[in-house]
């Protein structure tokens, strides 16, 4: 017969909520059965092992049903404690759904409220502006025009515009008007204006408008930079969009620390309805204009339309003088976001040169090297950046010291004769004020290196790039030096192998009087090139440099002779020749300027002169806003009496019909004062013509 | 025979033999197997689960005393097994004549 511990081993361990009895009770009851069947068994066969066995036989497995007894008993309590761990289960994560949603409806209602009150900030400065500006407005002469939303009246237009042919007036730092002027008229708003909020005056005066109802197909996202490209939003710039043709894109703007902006092409009012052609007076309304936006916060209210698919350039300007730029593309039915990635900002930094000493190796000469500083463009993501108003430096050293001897900047001209300024030091000139003054960031450095003779009737001659036969220009790694905010010293040592190479061109250089090579450095007098003839004298035209010049050769060639400035060109005398002038290459204004050059005969002792000397044309700033205004032009170059025995190019002197008195004419008037050697008209900007050119013989650069 | 059938008649039985007098699990086995001429021979794996069974609906109640130095387990009817005796009493019977009239339509056709 199974013993107790037998019955109950297939059980489960105890549960702490089964009843105390439970497992007694079924072993008794069990136990209690077994052996009255038992009992009745031994009755009926005498036999105790026959008993037990017919008894089991007859029972089944006593655990097996023990088991069963037990289960039935706990089964509810079993079910009970799986649902209440299940419902457990589903409260937890019940709770943690609610209290995520609750954090997230707390962190939308704060960021909707500094939403609320960025606007409400920004609505109180708009009505003070407005206020401000109001004040300042002239009365209206005319009742406001239709078509306009308010801005369309006479006296605002001219107010805005200024009217310069055309020409777009840039704003002045603190003159509200000639800002909403430039706003008005698509030209770029100025930083300074805008960092003064005068775009948010003009902004609230077109009226805010709230946040469109559906996404633009253009966003552009204005950031600083983080290395993934676009960080947190910039601040304090200006950006604008210009199609294939260079026109600015009419949109709106918003800035995250100036409110909102607005930029655009011409007529673009944002917020408002102008947008249509410009007669030069009025503007009519139709409301047609494009609207651009940035996806940052917008009041409400305003309509805007896509951009139309093409190829765009977006450019961002910061008041210190980054410009970026990135060209893009918009494809039909597309959904563009441009990422512009800004570097950081630049500020002034006088940088102290220290060149190196030079060994002079020739009583007769001395060696003087320089360098030329850049700065490259920055490439972020694909934006490139480049700075505004940062003219590359041509500094000179004293070979004797390596001080800063002098400073010359190709963006620095002046506006009478065409010449760069230069800044010059003498011995009295302390070290610490020979500085250059740039803004900070990573510049290149090139090596210049000029023979200079002691004695003053020779030119010098530029080592680098000579223009000599046989002699190559030098090339030389290009060096990178940072200027940081503040003051920064530069201290420049020449490079062994580079400064044998130059000595090494000097020795081979200086037994030849100078003024015999041609160079293209320097204002000697280069013979004529042989077989060149007799007849013709040769125009070197100086510049400004890059200004394409095309003759039509007389020598049966279809296609005509170019030469970019600085460049030469032979010409026959006593011809006139029809020139094609590409002034400023890419500027479509200043592109096939139709000029012509009279290289009228000489007098012999001019011819001597012309035999041996180039004569020099160059157009200056002054000249070229005189051809850029429509203006006719004469140029005369001529020898003076006191200088016709003179042998250097130098000698000669140019009138410029434009500073004359008004009836005076160039060509008399050098007449007046030497003998003409050519003259050179440009009557206006009028479309280029086929050449007439037959006299044009051939072409040196 | 049907298994449901023969389930619910084994419960009815034990109701019976229970509502007599107070007894306990073998006397019950013996009894029905006696009664029933052998016909009803009830195992105690499907005895004593059906007893548990019932002592949960409350349709039995039990109770402990000591015979021969065990405790035996005792179980009586309790009201309302008395009440579901009777309808099961009164369903097998009507369940047994409707059967009865069946088979005797057949042997007397």
């Amino acid at each position: 017969m199974p013993t107790p511990s037998d019955l109950l081993a297939d059980l489960p361990a105890p549960r702490d909520d089964e009843p105390s009895s439970l497992r007694q009770d079924i072993l008794d009851e069990l136990s209690d059965h077994l052996s009255c069947a038992f009992h009745r068994e031994l009755v009926k066969s005498g036999n105790e092992q026959s008993a037990t066995a017919r008894v089991l036989d007859r029972f089944g497995d006593p655990r097996r049903i023990a088991f069963q007894l037990w289960f039935q008993a706990m089964w509810s309590r079993i079910m009970l404690q799986r649902v209440s761990m299940g419902l457990q289960g589903l409260l937890t994560v019940g709770v943690l759904a609610v209290a995520f949603l609750m954090f997230r409806v707390v962190d939308f209602q704060s960021r909707m409220h500094d939403e609320w009150q960025t606007l409400r900030n920004q609505s109180t400065s708009n009505q003070q502006m407005l206020t401000l500006l109001l004040q300042r407005l002239p009365q209206p002469a005319s009742p406001i025009t239709e078509g306009g939303s308010g801005m369309g009246s006479a006296a605002g237009y001219d107010m805005g515009m200024g009217g310069t042919g055309g020409m777009p007036m840039l704003p002045q730092p603190g003159d509200m008007s000639s800002a909403m002027s430039s706003a008005m008229s698509g030209a770029p708003v100025n930083p300074q204006a805008m960092m003064m909020g005068t775009s948010d005056a003009a902004g609230s005066m077109m009226g805010m408008s709230s946040p469109p109802a559906a996404r633009p197909n253009l966003v552009i996202r204005v950031g600083t930079d983080t290395g993934q490209g676009g960080g947190q939003p910039a601040a304090g710039y200006f950006l604008e969009v210009q199609d294939e043709n260079g026109q600015g894109v009419p949109g709106e703007l918003v800035t995250a620390h100036l409110g909102e902006g607005m930029f655009g092409g011409a007529g673009a009012m944002p917020g408002g309805s102008f947008g249509g052609p410009s007669n030069g007076s009025t503007f009519s309304g139709d409301g047609r204009f494009v609207r651009m936006w940035t996806d940052q916060p917008r009041p409400s209210g305003v309509q805007y339309s896509n951009v139309q698919p093409g190829r765009y350039t977006a450019i961002v300007e910061f008041p210190d003088g980054r410009v970026g730029k990135q060209r893009f593309a918009v494809l039909p039915k597309e959904a563009k976001t441009i990422t512009i990635a800004c570097p950081p900002e630049v500020e002034p930094s006088l940088v102290t040169i220290v060149g190196p000493k030079l060994e002079q190796i020739d009583p007769a000469f001395e060696i003087r090297a320089g360098v030329t500083i850049t700065r490259p463009s920055q490439r972020l993501g694909n934006t490139e950046w480049t700075l505004k108003e940062s003219p590359s430096w041509a500094v000179w050293f004293d070979p004797a010291t390596g001080l800063v001897s002098s400073l010359q900047s190709p963006a620095d001209y002046d506006r009478q004769d065409g010449r760069r300024q230069r800044i010059a030091f003498d011995d009295s000139d302390p070290a610490d004020t020979r500085f250059v003054t740039l803004k900070s960031g990573n510049y290149q450095l090139s090596w210049d290196f000029l023979l200079v003779w002691k004695d003053p009737g020779k030119a010098g001659m530029n080592l680098r790039n000579p223009g000599l036969e046989g002699m190559p220009d030098l090339v030389a790694d290009r060096e990178t030096q940072s200027a940081q905010p503040g003051t920064t010293t530069w201290t420049l040592p020449l490079p062994e192998a580079l400064w044998s190479r130059v000595k090494d061109r000097a020795i081979r250089f200086s037994p030849k009087p100078p003024g015999n090579i041609p160079t293209k450095a320097f204002e000697s007098t280069p013979e004529l090139k042989d077989g060149a003839p007799n007849d013709s004298a040769q125009i070197r035209f100086v510049g400004p440099e890059g200004m394409v010049v095309a003759v039509h050769s007389d020598k049966g060639g279809k296609a005509p002779l170019e030469v970019i400035a600085p460049g030469r060109l032979n010409l026959t005398v006593g011809k006139t020749h029809e020139l094609l002038m590409k002034i400023v290459p890419g500027n479509s204004s200043l592109s096939n300027v139709s000029s012509s050059l009279d290289v009228p005969e000489s007098a012999a002792h001019a011819a001597a002169f012309l035999k041996h000397n180039a004569v020099p044309m160059q157009l200056t700033v002054d000249d070229i806003v005189t051809i850029a205004a429509g203006n006719p032009l004469t140029k005369v170059a001529y020898l003076p009496p006191t200088t016709e025995t003179a042998t250097t190019a130098a000698a000669v002197e140019t009138i410029a019909s434009s500073r004359l008195d008004p009836g005076l004419d160039a060509v008399e008037e050098a007449k007046k004062r030497g003998t003409v050697l050519a003259v050179w008209r440009i009557e206006s900007l009028r479309k280029a013509t086929p050449l007439d050119a037959d006299a044009a013989v051939n072409e040196d650069k | 025979m049907d298994s449901r059938l023969l389930w619910g008649a084994v419960e009815m039985l034990i109701l019976e033999v229970v509502s007599h007098a107070p007894t306990y699990g073998y006397e019950i086995a013996q009894t029905v197997a006696q009664h029933s001429q052998g016909y009803f021979d009830l195992k105690e794996g499907s005895l004593y689960p059906a007893l548990h069974r019932l002592e949960q609906q409350q349709l039995l109640q039990s109770f402990w005393e000591e015979v021969d130095g065990r405790r035996r387990k005792y179980y009586k009817l309790s009201t309302a097994g008395r009440k579901a005796l009777a309808a099961k009493k009164s369903a097998w019977r009507a369940f047994s004549q409707g059967v009865e009239g069946v088979l005797g339509a057949e042997c007397a056709g």
